[in-house]
């Protein structure tokens, strides 16, 4: 599968005076994914996206959309943008339409129509024409992706966009961004902390800490521990010491919990119902008591997230 | 470029659905309708005393006759002969007829053969075929009349002008012998005398009642409705605190209503979102100032008028008299105002753009202006002559044309360079600082 590039971006660096804040990221988000962009606070994640979208200006590098340079092509580049960064606001006098005009006239749309299916889309129909003060977060919200949807653009960026909503506005939110990439090939870039989200919607991840990337994986390959043929199953028992000696796997295949009375087992997943099976009666054998046996299929997302970002140096002070 | 106006679409979009702008605007309309309720209230009109001469009355008749009367005088029969002549025919002194005979009553004859029978009967006979040419050559050559009443018949025969007998004619005439008699009629005039002459006997000859180059805002003298159009165009410094407060406003909001990430996250370059915003305000400004500008003129014409009075902008250049419409003249004076008008706009939008606040914008453009001008003046003052380098030394263009500038012998060409100048400063300054920021 050869899917186009459509945000490219080569060693970009920000400096803050002295303060490096960006250093050499390298990141590349495809037509038809959803790609989550992670960082602990102050990692250089909406330093990133502003630079993306053109609020801020860079020292070096190269930040290419759909083969646009920002640099050469800054309105070329922009035309394939749509984005909600950090908390902007509508204009609240004016009603959801009058917004959604404004922006419009500004990127050369002129079809009535193109508005109102995206009024549609975001499901806003109703209360399109009454003035932003009266709406809720969530309706401005919504009037937000509108606003970024309205140009058909490649690229989608929103900056923690499940902020405030409710859950049913964030498993809603989910499914439409699911749908402009999985269905519509938009290229989805969403940044966020709420790892549980992350996990649901996807399909890429791209870590930043401290400005400098630790990695881009797929979701699938960071959270699930099926690499290969191995699979792990926790068993709590009464005494996962005296559990690992009966089990008959050899120590690499056991880990022991003493404090949770957990015994961890890495089996292969060829004939696996039948070693399991085996094993439990083994310890239930030897005068052990067998409580539960659960197949652990991942490792959550937040665990990864920690385990890849925490820095292990300092006594705990912001640097 | 047709993008270009759909940003000054979006702008004068914004502009006008905001309260505020209602607001503003209701307040600077209260503002121009009481100043020209005040205007036309208190304008004083002038008499329509044209035409007509008005009848002898009653009463003035009697006074005459009683006072002569109880004269002395040695012909005071011949004079009450020539005072029942001018009644029956309806000589007041208001004609020309009348004035003249007026002199041979009024002049006092020793004895009774003085009286100059013949010539009163010859000017009876001019004044009876209303010839003045006439009537003034015989008199001229003739009789013994006061030196000043022969220069007016000279002059008015010489350029043929019909003593009408209104305020008018009297009261140009009286100037010109005015400055004649300043350098004893033979000396020699200055430029700027003959010029004033040859202005006066213009409008002697065509018959032109209202010279408006007289009317200047400085002169407030609001007698006619060019007087009053001409003093309206002080209401351009409101249209300029209304428009500062747009254009402080007009980049500032932006930031401070938290909506100046989803205006700059589009495929629109910086600058020509700023250059929109610019626009709006400049043009916005100019159709206040139109507007203004009609309902001004409206007001003068309708309520104070001109009484059909002849108007027309005379000015003299080597020596010639050039006529141009007095509407001409008003436009002129009212653009002269309005450059400052325009600068201030700009200063108070590149405060905006600059500081982001549209308050420090605000409150900086009016302190500025307070300030600036102190601080020119007592520099004018103290006589420092780097001050005419200033923005505010060059403000007042229409001062400057009219010479009455602040320091010794300012050109009207410099001080527009030197306006245009930090009008480009402004902007230019505006435009990089908005350019580079972070958002």
């Amino acid at each position: 599968m050869n899917d186009s590039v459509v945000l490219d971006i080569k060693d970009l660096c920000k400096n803050y005076g002295s303060r490096a804040i960006l250093r050499n990221i390298n990141m590349q988000c495809r037509a038809g994914e959803v790609f989550g962009f992670l960082g602990p606070n102050g990692a250089g994640k909406t330093t990133t996206i502003k630079i993306v979208v053109g609020l801020l200006d860079k020292d070096s590098g190269d930040v290419q959309v759909c083969g646009k340079s920002l640099k050469t092509d800054f309105e070329g580049a922009l035309r394939n943008i749509g984005a909600i960064v950090e908390n902007p606001e509508l204009y609240k006098f004016l009603s959801g339409m009058d917004n959604l005009k404004q922006f419009a006239r500004m990127r050369g749309i002129d079809d009535i129509n193109k508005i109102n299916d995206v009024v549609r889309f975001v499901g806003m129909t109703n209360r399109i024409n009454e003035k932003v003060k009266t709406y809720s977060l969530g309706m401005r919200q919504r009037l937000g992706v509108a606003q970024a949807l309205l140009h058909d653009p490649k690229l989608l960026i929103l900056d923690e966009p499940t902020n405030g909503l409710d859950p049913e506005g964030i498993h809603d939110l989910r499914n439409i961004l699911k749908n402009l990439a999985h269905e519509k090939g938009i290229c989805v870039v969403v940044s966020s902390h709420i790892m549980g989200e992350m996990e649901q919607l996807c399909d890429r991840v791209g870590i930043i800490t401290n400005g400098t990337m630790v990695g881009t994986y797929t979701v699938d390959e960071l959270i699930n521990k099926n690499t290969g043929s191995l699979c792990t199953y926790e068993i709590k028992v009464d005494d996962a010491a005296k559990a690992a000696q009966l089990c008959g796997l050899d120590d690499k295949c056991c880990t022991v919990d003493s404090e949770k009375n957990i015994l961890l087992c890495s089996i292969t997943t060829e004939n696996e119902q039948d070693s399991i099976a085996d094993i439990n009666s083994r310890i239930c054998a030897g005068g052990v008591k067998l409580y539960t046996v659960a197949r652990q299929d991942k490792r959550s997302l937040e665990d990864v997230f920690i385990s890849l970002t925490h820095k292990t140096e300092g006594d705990g002070q912001i640097e | 470029m047709s993008r270009f106006f759909k940003l000054v679409h979006n702008e004068y979009t914004k502009i006008f659905k905001k309260g505020g702008t209602a607001a503003i605007l209701i307040l600077m309309t209260i503002v121009v309708i009481v100043f020209e309720i005040l205007l036309c209230a208190t304008a004083e009109k002038r008499d329509s005393s044209d035409g007509m001469a008005p009848a002898w009355s009653e009463e003035n008749y009697n006074n005459f006759y009683n006072s002569i009367g109880h004269s002395n005088d040695a012909a005071k029969a011949h004079k009450l002969e020539l005072l029942e002549y001018m009644k029956n025919n309806s000589l007041s002194t208001n004609t020309w007829g009348g004035n003249l005979l007026m002199v041979y009553v009024n002049h006092p004859y020793a004895q009774q053969e003085d009286f100059p029978k013949d010539e009163v009967a010859r000017i009876k006979e001019y004044i009876a075929q209303d010839d003045w040419k006439g009537c003034y050559s015989y008199a001229l050559e003739n009789t013994d009349l006061p030196e000043d009443m022969r220069w007016e018949m000279n002059f008015r025969a010489e350029h043929n002008i019909k003593p009408q007998m209104n305020d008018h004619t009297d009261s140009l005439i009286d100037k010109i012998r005015g400055i004649q008699a300043d350098t004893g009629g033979k000396g020699a005039l200055t430029q700027s005398q003959k010029d004033k002459i040859a202005v006066y006997t213009y409008q002697l000859e065509h018959d032109i009642t209202i010279n408006v180059a007289d009317y200047t805002i400085s002169e407030s003298v609001v007698e006619n409705t060019w007087g009053a159009w001409t003093f309206s165009s002080g209401l351009i410094y409101v249209v300029a605190v209304a428009m500062m407060i747009f254009a402080g406003n007009i980049v500032a909001n932006e930031y401070s209503q938290g909506t100046i990430k989803f205006l700059l996250v589009n495929p629109v370059k910086r600058w020509k979102i700023l250059a929109s915003k610019l626009f709006t305000v400049m043009t916005l400004a100019f159709v206040l100032l139109l507007i203004v500008f009609i309902f001004s003129g409206l007001c003068a014409s309708l309520f104070i008028g001109a009484n059909g009075q002849k108007a027309a902008w005379l000015t003299v250049t080597d020596g010639k008299v050039r006529e141009s419409s007095a509407l001409a003249f008003i436009i002129e004076q009212w653009l002269l105002q309005s450059i400052t008008l325009f600068v201030l706009v700009t200063l108070a939008f590149s405060l905006s753009t600059f500081s982001r606040k549209s308050s420090v914008a605000i409150a900086l453009s009016i302190v500025c202006i307070f300030v600036g001008n102190t601080i020119t003046s007592l520099l004018a003052v103290f006589e420092c002559d780097w001050g005419r380098f200033l923005l505010f030394a060059n403000l007042d263009i229409r001062g400057i044309a009219a010479g009455e500038s602040m320091f010794y012998r300012q050109s009207v060409g410099f001080a527009v360079f030197v306006l245009v100048e930090h009008m480009v400063v402004f902007i230019i300054t505006a435009f990089d600082s908005f350019r580079r920021k972070s958002v």
